[in-house]
């Protein structure tokens, strides 16, 4: 049976694989929908490597969405300290991280805020007026919140964080 | 090589100058035979304005020498009330840990 250091190392190398995914697409002119698709299942990973514990089970793991809001923060929280980056600047970043991981969190189609927001990356959904809304044509919160002051260094923290666990 | 208590010490202090809603943190610990291994993570629980009330969920850290920190480390992050409810026993942490010492934060 593979240990819990063997699991965290997979979920570690998938969430890598991802997040260069990420990265390669954002240069192309393609829905953003896509290129998010690619940051949740980086961030979904990554979260999950730093659950995978000798008191956790890696199937109950695998069959939630719902890790990354909680546990991303606390991540990169752990990864600022860890390379000393502190002080106001690091705390309007992780303030900023914390928005973007509830929102990506939400990008999961399983994840909809008991209803409130079935917004996500993947499949149609119907909004309470009965329009039916597409993700190929939606503007993302998780996008405007990327693109503000600190989204950058969010994104430069979770390409560190998966780094340092695979080190 | 820093002591357990030592990192423990500067970790509370780092994460709650970097998270302002941290008003306490304490240590968590297992059985001495344990915790004199280590391989055994120091384990902080964190007490948080700013989180959601998720129940226990440890997230674990590896070793980082390069950064001074030569243990694993486990976090566990729930808000005031839930801290509450493991005082009433209505929350309950995995088998075995125990609370600590606190580690930063003015006491109740």
């Amino acid at each position: 049976m593979a240990s819990t250091f063997d699991w965290a190392t997979a979920y570690a190398r998938q969430a890598q694989a991802d997040f260069q995914t990420f990265g390669q697409l954002q240069s192309l002119k393609i829905p953003e929908c896509h290129k998010l698709q690619f940051l949740q299942m980086a961030c979904e990973k990554l979260s999950k490597a730093h659950l995978c514990s000798n008191k956790s089970d890696p199937s109950t793991l695998q069959s939630s969405h719902a890790y990354v809001a909680k546990t991303l923060p606390i991540v990169l929280r752990e990864h600022a300290a860890s390379i000393r980056f502190d002080g106001d600047a690091a705390r309007a970043v992780l303030k900023h991280a914390k928005h973007l991981a509830q929102e990506i969190e939400l990008l999961a189609p399983a994840v909809q805020r008991g209803g409130l927001r079935p917004d996500n990356c993947e499949y149609p959904w119907e909004s309470p007026n009965q329009t039916i809304h597409i993700p190929s044509d939606w503007q993302f919160e998780c996008s405007r919140l990327l693109h503000q002051r600190h989204g950058n260094t969010v994104l430069k923290l979770i390409s560190g964080a998966i780094r340092q666990l695979l080190a | 090589m820093p002591t357990k208590h030592e990192i423990a010490l500067r970790l509370a202090e780092a994460h709650s100058n970097l998270e302002p809603g941290i008003v306490k943190v304490f240590s968590i610990h297992e059985a001495p035979e344990q915790e004199q291994l280590e391989s055994t993570p120091i384990k902080l629980l964190e007490i948080n304005t700013n989180t959601s009330p998720s129940g226990i969920i440890p997230i674990q850290f590896g070793p980082n020498p390069l950064f001074d920190v030569p243990y694993p480390s486990v976090i566990v992050e729930i808000t005031p009330s839930e801290f509450e409810l493991l005082h009433r026993n209505e929350l309950r942490l995995p088998s075995g840990w125990v609370i600590g010492e606190q580690l930063y934060g003015t006491s109740a």
